[in-house]
């Protein structure tokens, strides 16, 4: 203990001494163990602890229906929602699960407190927070009872709903809520952390009347089933599909052609999110490894500087034990601090990560996944980080107390120039770190390259300077709503500032576009699930104006187009290249296969981008031949944000208990690229950091490489090598780890492209980047190592003589 | 009529030197006034600190002077970048130091070789050079070792080769005996004599007053000065 206490003050004397060394180590291991902390916590968090309000999620799944064969379907494009009479027939029917429940959409609209509300919520079948193990913060569960007629006056919230409307959780159960005008008593409150499937303000019973258990068209709910101990998601997805079959012979209207898949949750959320993650976990290892040998390395030069103080010491009798001991408290202060800083940077990294989400990404994203440090995987990487620096740091010492001591001692009698095993094994260290480097930079590139791609994609659609308003209509009168929204862009119309004002069912890259079948008359008849479809916008008022899309061929609609008017549609140029491949679609005439209703083109605009990149296109319609219950305003003017009180004002004034949310267009754009600048950062911080501490490597091999090197270099010089020839003599061994270290990295870099290619879908390099990417890295490596060569350059030539 | 000075290869005029560290001026070097004429083999005498080596670093254009001039073949040295000074020192001085100063990384021969690789030369020049220089010195059957496998008297005769590959009008010498015992001193000495005899030039410190006898001239520094001259009868 005493030599351990006395070992950790000579520690710490020593890298006082060295301190710009030791601050190197220190900020080298707490940037590698912050950055990949990070990213193991987000991993962590996405694939060890997925869906963390939810019990044993692995045995959860979720119910799909869909048109065509479900086994060729993939999981993004699934139908979520099914018909209740399939949820009815699943739970008489399926053997494999103990347990199924149903939830249906109920954002209803709660009454009291200011402006009026519209809640985020669900009705849920009585035994769906059983199914998912969900805890109540204070009060109770539903009752079995309480889903069914005249029992179902009663509510649970959300956690943060109870406390921003009532203070507290215990303070909210008991008390009244009147929710779309009837009143439930609060029963309970959700655990803080339960939001699954989303960030909800209130649940209430989901109550069945006999015509709704009947019902195979409307596509309402949502089911999630939990597996039996001992059943299978396979075998429970061939029983639900086996299931569909008949149905399609007894039901042929609203079956046929369809069939039916159970998912894990899993596999619903995360089949692209795990393969990004695991990425992103390589990336972050690979980033250790190079930090990891950066410091190795330093460690080495330093250790193999003081070979000699070693080898002293064990011919004064020092056993190796004690050496080791001695380097080993050197790499334990060092680890230490460099833990701890890396610990805050990560904590940092996690909270940076989070802040720079959307806000509504960010409410989705911390549904689903618990995203906070992970001590245990900051225990793993600070452990690898320790493992590999005692190595490295451990080395000189034991080489120093093996049988060389008088060697070392001797080591540059009469010859100049020894050390060159060493300079051989950092030579080795700093090609690993250059290879490694150029591979994630690649993958980073390519990142980066795919993001631009997307930045600069032709939107379709001017998002700056417009807000966008959002009212849903609680109404079954169909006529009452077509005035509501008739009157209200009338109202908006008259807003100071508004250049132009339009309605439309749907925003560019809002997600829950609704997609049609469609037939094209005088074509055969396509095979049941197989039609042509295209999505659908109903639009009002000057919406392609305000939205900023360019009409490119012939006319939008006018307030002619109204219900009594002949149908009329204006296509996408996707929908129109893709409907009528070759044609001019103008004038021709299309089927709407669900509501049968021909509708002729009359106009072609421009596409908008969209999230899916096998987009069908767009087919817009007018709001007076099919009206919706739900309708987004779009208002261009210099000052949008500006208009939000306006906007609301012209909905109250029409009916003053209308909730309506607002929010910039521009919103959508951030969304929309969110995954894609997240997953280029966080290739791009591993890879920059790698890139520098490759960088690193090489101007310490370099710069130890002259030290070690400075009485050669005087003879040289003296020999009449001239400056430059010296400068060469320095360079050309950096070149040597680039181009070796350029040959690897560029094999590694083909593996990372591919998997980027598979698991994001980002674009690779062209042979062209590739090689400036390589000639890039050279450059940089040939910098670094300038520095050093610069100082070789100026080796005196009389060392030669006091050598 | 030309002055003796000017015809002389080397010719110091009034070269100090002086050495500064934090707040200590060291005057290694005061007034040297030395010619060197072509084929001289002059001994620098003196005892350590006298300023031999770094009188011989100025001669090997290695050091600059602190004051004076100093004209190697004719020309002022005071002027020349390094680059120039490099030249200079590569295609006219060879260099014998006291702890040989092979570099351990190249082979034998390649030590040999390495002056001639920083002049344009072609390959089969170099290799005749290079094979000629270890053939006077008796290293030819080592070419291919490594330093650390030779004796310290082998190393220093391939020191030698190195000196005279360029076939250089100067040779300088810094106690090319120091490490040596008395027998591989004495044949390092033949060996200087041996290329004396054949017309170089030399110059070369020691503190062995035993080895002047190889030498044509003596001159003895004292604290930085030069105390007295002598001509040598060659042994």
């Amino acid at each position: 203990m005493k030599n351990l206490v006395r070992d950790l003050q000579f520690g710490v004397r020593m890298l006082w001494k060295g301190r710009a060394i030791s601050a190197i180590v220190v900020l080298t291991l707490a940037l590698a163990i912050g950055v990949t902390g990070t990213i193991m916590g987000l991993v962590s968090a996405v694939l060890v602890h997925p869906f963390p309000d939810v019990k044993d999620p692995e045995r959860v799944c979720w119910f799909f229906e869909r048109r065509g064969d479900a086994r060729q379907s993939s999981a993004k494009d699934l139908g979520e929602a099914v018909p209740v009479a399939n949820y009815f027939k699943w739970k008489e029917e399926t053997t494999q699960f103990a347990e199924i429940a149903a939830l249906k959409g109920a954002h209803e609209i709660v009454e009291g407190g200011g402006e009026p509300e519209r809640t985020k919520g669900f009705a849920a079948t009585s035994n769906y927070f059983r199914l998912m193990g969900a805890t109540m913060a204070a009060g109770r569960d539903f009752s079995a009872d309480e889903d069914t007629p005249g029992h179902d006056a009663v509510a649970i919230l959300g956690h943060a709903f109870a406390e921003r409307r009532f203070g507290s959780s215990a303070a909210a159960v008991g008390q009244t809520i009147t929710l779309q005008g009837r009143k439930r008593t609060v029963i309970g409150v959700l655990s803080r952390s339960f939001a699954f499937p989303g960030l909800t303000d209130v649940w209430t019973p989901l109550v069945f009347d006999s015509e709704m258990r009947a019902n195979r068209t409307k596509t309402w709910l949502i089911v999630f089933g939990r597996l039996k101990p001992g059943a299978t998601p396979a075998h429970a997805n061939d029983e639900v599909e086996a299931i569909a079959v008949p149905l399609a012979e007894q039901f042929p209207d609203t079956n046929r052609g369809k069939s039916a898949q159970v998912l894990t949750l899993h596999e619903v959320f995360m089949g692209t999110m795990s393969r990004i993650a695991l990425l992103m976990l390589l990336g972050g290892l690979l980033t250790l490894v190079v930090a990891a040998t950066n410091v190795g390395s330093i460690l080495f030069a330093g250790g193999a500087a003081r070979r000699a103080e070693f080898a002293l010491r064990t011919a004064l009798g020092a056993p190796r034990g004690r050496l080791i001991g001695q380097l080993l408290a050197e790499c334990l202060v060092l680890c230490v601090a460099g833990g701890a800083l890396g610990a805050i940077v990560s904590l940092w990294g996690l909270d940076l990560f989070i802040a720079s989400m959307p806000e509504r990404v960010s409410s989705r994203m911390r549904l689903f996944w618990d995203l906070r440090f992970d001590a245990s995987w900051g225990a793993i990487t600070a452990g690898l980080t320790l493992l590999t620096t005692i190595v490295a740091g451990l080395w000189p010492a034991w080489r120093s107390s093996d049988a060389a001591v008088t060697e070392a001692l001797k080591e540059h009698d009469n010859h100049a120039s020894s050390g060159k095993g060493h300079r051989g094994i950092l030579r080795v260290l700093v090609t690993a770190q250059v290879a490694i480097a150029l591979a994630l930079l690649t993958g980073a590139v390519c990142g980066a390259l795919d993001l631009v791609e997307n930045e600069r994609k032709k939107l379709g659609f001017e998002p700056t300077a417009v807000l966008e308003a959002m009212v849903r209509r609680d109404s079954e009168d169909g006529q009452a709503n077509a005035r509501f929204f008739t009157d209200w862009i009338g109202r908006l119309r008259t807003i100071a500032g508004v250049s132009a004002v339009g309605l439309a069912s749907i925003t560019p890259l809002n997600r829950g576009n609704e997609q049609i079948p469609l037939a094209i008359p005088g074509r055969p008849p396509p095979r049941p699930g197989e039609e042509p479809a295209t999505h659908l916008t109903v639009v009002e008022g000057d919406y392609f104006a305000a939205a900023g899309i360019e009409v490119l061929e012939g006319n939008i609609f006018t307030t002619k187009d109204d219900e009594k008017a002949p149908p009329v549609a204006v296509l996408s140029r996707r929908a129109a290249n893709l409907l009528f491949p070759g044609e001019n679609a103008i004038g021709k005439t299309i089927v709407h296969i669900e509501q049968k209703t021909s509708c002729k083109i009359i106009g072609i605009v421009d596409d908008v981008a969209a999230y899916h990149k096998a987009e069908i296109g767009m087919m817009y319609r007018p709001f007076a031949q099919e009206p919706r219950s739900e309708m987004f305003a779009l208002l261009r003017a210099n000052d949008a944000d500006a208009l939000e009180r306006p906007v609301r004002d012209s909905v109250y004034a029409l009916d003053h208990s209308q909730p309506v949310e607002t929010r910039p267009l521009r919103v959508h754009i951030d969304e929309f690229l969110w995954p894609m600048r997240t997953t280029t950062r966080l290739i791009a911080i591993p890879a920059f950091l790698s890139m520098l501490l490759a960088v690193l490597g090489v101007y310490g091999v370099a710069a130890y490489s002259v030290t070690q090197r400075r009485p050669e270099l005087g003879i040289r010089a003296a020999l009449g090598a001239s400056p430059r020839a010296l400068v060469h003599l320095v360079m050309r061994e950096a070149l040597v780890i680039a181009a070796i270290g350029g040959a690897v990295g560029l094999c590694l870099a083909f593996l990372v492209v591919t998997a980027l290619r598979s698991a994001a879908e980002m674009q690779g390099l062209s042979p062209i980047q590739t090689v400036v990417l390589s000639a890039a890295l050279v450059l940089v490596v040939l910098l670094a190592s300038y520095g050093p060569a610069r100082r070789a350059a100026r080796a005196s030539p009389s060392l030669a003589i006091r050598s | 009529m030309a002055k003796e000075s000017d015809r002389a290869l080397i010719a110091m005029e009034g070269i100090a030197k002086v050495f500064q560290a934090d707040d200590v001026e060291t005057h290694a070097l005061l007034d040297i006034h030395l010619d060197i004429a072509q084929g001289d083999f002059l001994s620098i005498e003196g005892p350590s600190g006298s300023g031999k080596s770094t009188l011989l670093s100025i001669m090997g254009l290695l050091d600059e002077a602190t004051a004076g001039h100093y004209r190697l073949s004719g020309k002022e040295t005071r002027s020349m970048s390094p680059t120039e000074r490099a030249y200079f020192r590569n295609e006219q001085i060879g260099f014998v130091f006291q702890s040989f100063n092979l570099i351990g990384d190249l082979t034998i021969y390649e030590n040999v070789e390495l002056p001639l690789r920083y002049r344009k030369m072609a390959t089969r020049d170099v290799r005749a050079a290079v094979e000629s220089a270890l053939e006077r010195v008796g290293m030819t059957h080592r070419k291919n070792h490594m330093p650390s496998q030779l004796s310290g008297g082998q190393q220093q005769r391939v020191a030698v080769a190195r000196a005279v590959v360029g076939n250089p009008s100067l040779l300088l010498a810094d106690e090319p005996t120091g490490n040596l015992d008395s027998k591989n001193g004495e044949a390092v000495m033949g060996l200087l004599r041996e290329l004396h005899a054949q017309g170089a030039t030399i110059c070369m410190v020691t503190h062995n007053h035993d080895y002047t006898r190889y030498a044509t001239r003596s001159v003895h520094l004292y604290d930085g000065r030069l105390a007295a001259e002598e001509r040598v009868a060659v042994a």
